[in-house]
């Protein structure tokens, strides 16, 4: 994932200092980034951001432009999206021992438009 | 317990549950500090096939504050793999485990862990100044199984004991199982607070045919812990040289925690790989002084207790240092025996700065003659304090500074500190005319115990008369072969 110097803390893994600050956003760039790794990691939600992309034109190019970003595809093992708030679309990615969060509503709905009957 | 099964969550996470922590001045080896943080309560010594080991999710700490600040200067941090030398075995062991060798299909021992040790340096801007990975791929001995798995322990325990270094930084080092060697009547204590001495002065006790004199009863007594030991030069450790006991550069703080990825996901039925595990470590246990979470913090907070660093202590949990609940219970528990303490009680601007002292900041010079272990700055923090300057006594007292020994808790803590019944003796209000001079405790408050010593001197404590005199102190680990698990004698049943 790429490291955003005004979101991303360094070396948060190394003790529970960083648990006290790790709540830091990303800039938007760095959120579409995220988004596809996500889609990397879970089938599932392959078709959803494709679908994202398409239905959201604020969204499809930035998401376009980074499908073949270094640092998306270098992730390591799964990465894992807590939607914490639906409706202001803050939403929390673990990849290894990082946790950054960002808010996209548009994100938020369509994922949770997914888990719904 | 001192900090056993404490708290509703951790209780249900017992690899991640911190049950004691020592830190002294090394008897037999000078200049050095002890450090020894157990986890696992409880340790059934025949609880096999799958006898105990440390949690491979879990980040083990201990910390370090050189400044008084009330957060770490230094951690060191244990991190555990396990492997399955013979995974079609069900057995812990296919064999007799005679040496200590590393993980290998051919070995008779089957479920192994080895272990890494990280000594971190924070920065003042709170992240990593440095990271020395001391020690990686280290022996833990196994569990005590019986004479036929494990023959000679002694010497499986004793190759586990690792010397490490890298730059500037060395240690000794053990982690695996151990005796447990707290003391305390759980069974007693927890049936509405009474103590087995004195339980003719309970306000049930007559009633339920308690009497005066009855012998306590060691709860602790053949169970084991998993200990995690260092022991390391006082001079890396303290943020200089000090120039002698009055220096607060010879103060150490010092506290154990356990963390967790924040992300658990347990595996599908598909999942080859087994839980999932992810995100940044996150505090999910915390120890620095005997008792706290246990006896002083309410059940309702206790989960957050854990979760919160030392600092919290001084701003959202002072009030029940302040005015702890278990000073007001005995007067009631025990009627005309704490008089003095009740009067004390009720009036509600008196609070216990004797407990937050001895708790919160250390005991300020000038309070006990001849010593101090205030951490110079005031910041009120759980943290267990040890003035390095202070060598260890060579004529202990199981009671500490109450009983005249400069060298015990709660200057740091001995493997054999009387800690429940210092710390209840405390709360009794033996400690307040040190900050109270026109406060007369009550006789009771320095006769009260649990029953399981003779007397000041006696550093066996009841079942726990197996402390090693040198590095990692605590006993060798009870056998499964020899010390199935017992119900401790109780009245009526």
């Amino acid at each position: 994932m790429d490291s955003d110097p005004s979101g991303v803390e360094p070396a948060e893994a190394n003790g529970w200092r960083g648990a006290q600050s790790r709540r830091v956003f990303l800039r938007r760039g760095t959120v579409t980034g995220a988004m596809v790794a996500l889609a990397g990691s879970f089938p599932a939600l392959s078709g959803l951001v494709t679908t994202a992309a398409s239905d959201t034109p604020a969204v499809e190019p930035e998401a376009a432009a980074l499908e073949g970003d270094a640092g998306a595809s270098s992730l390591a093992g799964p990465l894992v999206a807590h939607v914490r708030d639906i409706g202001t679309g803050e939403i929390s990615l673990f990849q290894g021992e990082q946790e950054v969060i960002f808010r996209d509503p548009a994100i938020a709905r369509r994922l949770s438009s997914v888990i719904k009957p | 317990m001192s900090s056993h099964r404490e708290a509703p969550e951790v209780s249900k996470d017992p690899v991640a549950d911190s049950t004691d922590l020592y830190a002294f001045m090394s008897p037999d080896v000078a200049g050095t500090v002890t450090l020894i943080a157990n986890y696992i309560p409880l340790e059934s010594p025949d609880g096999g096939p799958n006898f105990y080991e440390f949690g491979d999710g879990v980040l083990y700490e201990i910390h370090i504050d050189n400044t008084g600040n009330g957060t770490p200067n230094i951690s060191y941090q244990f991190r555990f793999t396990t492997v399955n030398n013979i995974p079609t075995s069900f057995l812990y062991n296919d064999g007799p485990i005679t040496a200590l060798t590393p993980p290998s299909p051919t070995s008779n021992w089957n479920r192994q862990q080895t272990y890494s040790l990280t000594r971190v340096d924070w920065g003042a801007n709170g992240q990593p100044a440095s990271s020395d990975v001391l020690g990686s791929g280290l022996l833990c001995p196994p569990c005590n199984i019986g004479p036929l798995s494990t023959p000679d322990y002694r010497a499986l325990a004793k190759a586990a004991v690792h010397d490490v270094s890298h730059r500037m930084h060395s240690a000794k080092v053990f982690a695996g199982q151990r005796a447990e060697g707290f003391y305390v009547d759980l069974g007693a204590v927890f049936d509405l607070g009474d103590l087995r001495p004195f339980a003719g002065d309970h306000a049930g006790g007559p009633a339920a045919g308690l009497m005066n004199g009855m012998p306590g009863v060691n709860s602790t007594a053949d169970v084991n812990v998993h200990t995690l030991a260092l022991q390391v030069p006082a001079a890396e450790l303290t943020r200089s040289i000090p120039t002698g006991p009055t220096d607060p550069a010879a103060v150490i703080g010092v506290w154990t925690t356990a963390s967790r990825q924040r992300v658990r996901i347990a595996a599908g039925a598909d999942d080859a790989a087994g839980d999932l595990a992810s995100g940044p470590w996150t505090q999910v246990s915390r120890l620095g002084n005997p008792l706290v979470n246990e006896l002083i913090i309410g059940v309702g907070d206790k989960d957050r207790w854990n979760r919160e660093p030392p600092v919290a202590d001084g701003t959202e949990f002072l009030s029940y240092f302040a005015r702890p609940l278990l000073a007001t219970l005995l007067p009631d528990l025990y009627p005309g025996v704490f008089p003095n303490l009740a009067a004390y009680n009720s009036s509600t601007s008196n609070v216990r700065a004797d407990l937050e002292a001895i708790l919160l900041t250390g005991i300020p010079g000038g309070l006990i003659p001849g010593f101090t272990n205030y951490n110079g700055t005031g910041v009120q923090a759980d943290q267990l304090r040890l003035n390095t300057a202070i060598g260890a006594a060579t004529a202990p007292n199981n009671l500490g500074l109450l009983g005249g020994d400069l060298a015990g808790f709660p200057n740091g803590r001995r493997v054999f500190d009387d800690v429940a019944t210092i710390e209840l003796r405390a709360v009794a209000g033996a400690t307040l005319p040190l900050v109270d001079p026109g406060y007369t405790a009550d006789g009771a408050a320095g006769a009260v115990s649990f029953g399981l010593t003779t007397g000041g001197t006696d550093l066996t404590a009841m079942g726990t008369e197996n402390y090693l005199p040198k590095f990692p102190y605590l006993g060798v680990p009870y056998s499964g072969f020899s010390n199935p698990s017992k119900t401790p004698v109780s009245v009526g049943r």
